[in-house]
């Protein structure tokens, strides 16, 4: 008896009792944004005081000003936030800030949505516009890979 | 003549833990530079050159375990971390491990969960047969040899002796019969001669016989020893207060995993 309890403690400890994790989405108009995308980067911004924060905060991160988030994943592979990297998730609402770069780290989309992480709360959809670099960065050019599995299996040439 | 065989023969003892702590820190080094196939191969040179102590040794199937997952050889990775997990029930891995690759350590965590007991040694003294006992718990079957060191309380040698592991041991050691202690110290090895547990050291040796009573004197015990530790209230008020902190530390970390939401990017993409 006290071995099964121990066992369903030492489950719940390991796996059972954390709430299951709330997804960001960074949502891409096309694969082919995606494709053409090398780094990405999420930050989240404290919103409890002004709930429209999201245009001053792309605006200054426009002029490279990241200002003070509660997270910032810091530049890494985009294929790596495809796979999922986990935060703790603060409490109240936030400004939730997705950015792509390409090979130049020059940002090529970005996006913003303010919502609350909480148990069970439904996925945060940050969805993702090309800037007016995309247009440069991309002229003239096509992927080297045919969609986002190939990119994140064997890399663009 | 003498002085180079001396120096030889020095040369012969130092030689093999200096090589296999060598072998462990290139070991470390590769993993530091990424380079998971060169970090198994000089962490499986590690391992069978022997002479490890349990705490090394666990950091050498850390890293077979880490380096094997990295390369894909998840059920290796998963075997390794098994072995890891069995010296040391505590071990974590590096926070460096990416998620991806921590899969056949939550599966051997998952194994050892479903498995009944550890690697473990209780002793005692056997007066009928002037022995130390000695019983081994060993569920992954890692266990090859069981060296004990004995020695009756007072005495200035150690007498070392060697045996092939088995469930239960009778060791004997001279004038245990009639001795009130004995101070001894145990190791179990693997099949390289790494150190899997050890209890009790040369300077820091474990007793088994009569226990001193509270009243002063030295009683005996129905095996043999003395009034034990287990007799005493303040034993249990002991243990009693070292389980309630255990709870109440399950307990909050219960409460702060339940209060704590994780956030887990995912990508997607629009109608096309």
């Amino acid at each position: 008896m006290s071995r099964a309890l121990t066992a369903a403690l030492l489950t719940c400890l390991v796996a059972g009792c954390a709430p299951e994790p709330v997804r960001v989405d960074l949502g891409f108009p096309r694969e082919e944004n995606f494709l053409f995308t090398e780094q990405g980067r999420l930050l989240v911004y404290d919103a409890s005081g002004d709930l429209d924060v999201c245009a001053s905060l792309l605006e200054r991160i426009d002029a490279s000003d990241f200002g003070d988030p509660v997270i910032d994943s810091d530049w890494r592979p985009v294929c790596e936030l495809r796979e999922g990297v986990g935060f703790t998730a603060p409490e109240g609402p936030h400004a939730y800030v997705a950015l792509g770069q390409d090979g130049d780290n020059r940002i090529i989309v970005s996006g913003c949505h303010v919502a609350e992480a909480y148990a069970d709360a439904p996925a945060i959809e940050v969805e993702l516009y090309p800037t007016a670099d995309y247009a440069v960065s991309t002229q003239g050019r096509t992927p080297g890979c045919a969609n986002a599995q190939d990119k994140c299996t064997r890399g663009c040439l | 003549m003498i002085r180079a065989a001396g120096l030889a023969l020095l040369v012969t003892f130092a030689a093999s833990p200096a090589l296999a702590q060598s072998e462990l820190a290139q070991a470390e080094s590769a993993y530091l530079e990424v380079d998971f196939e060169g970090t198994r191969d000089h962490a499986l040179e590690a391992l069978r050159e022997g002479g490890h102590p349990p705490d090394e040794l666990v950091r050498i199937y850390q890293l077979l375990g880490t380096a094997s997952s990295l390369m894909g050889e998840e059920d290796a990775a998963r075997d390794y971390f098994v072995r890891m997990l069995g010296i040391d029930p505590d071990a974590q891995l590096d926070e460096s491990v990416p998620p991806r690759a921590r899969n056949p350590y939550l599966e051997a965590r998952g194994i050892w969960a479903a498995r009944q007991g550890r690697l473990a040694v209780e002793t005692g003294l056997d007066r009928a047969s002037s022995a130390v006992r000695v019983e081994l718990r060993d569920p992954t079957d890692m266990a090859r040899r069981v060296r004990l060191a004995a020695r009756l309380e007072g005495a200035a040698e150690y007498t070392e002796q060697e045996y092939q592991a088995q469930s239960v041991l009778a060791v004997p050691v001279d004038g245990a019969a009639e001795a009130d202690r004995v101070e001894y110290y145990v190791q179990i090895i693997d099949m390289h001669g790494n150190v899997l547990l050890a209890e009790g050291s040369p300077f820091a040796p474990r007793v088994v016989g009569r226990m001193p009573s509270g009243g002063g004197g030295a009683a005996e015990n129905g095996g043999g020893g003395g009034v034990t530790f287990f007799e005493e209230p303040l034993f249990w008020i002991l243990v009693g207060g070292a389980v309630l902190a255990a709870g109440a530390i399950t307990a909050a970390v219960v409460v702060d995993q339940r209060s704590s939401v994780g956030l887990q990017t995912a990508i997607s993409f629009g109608v096309d």
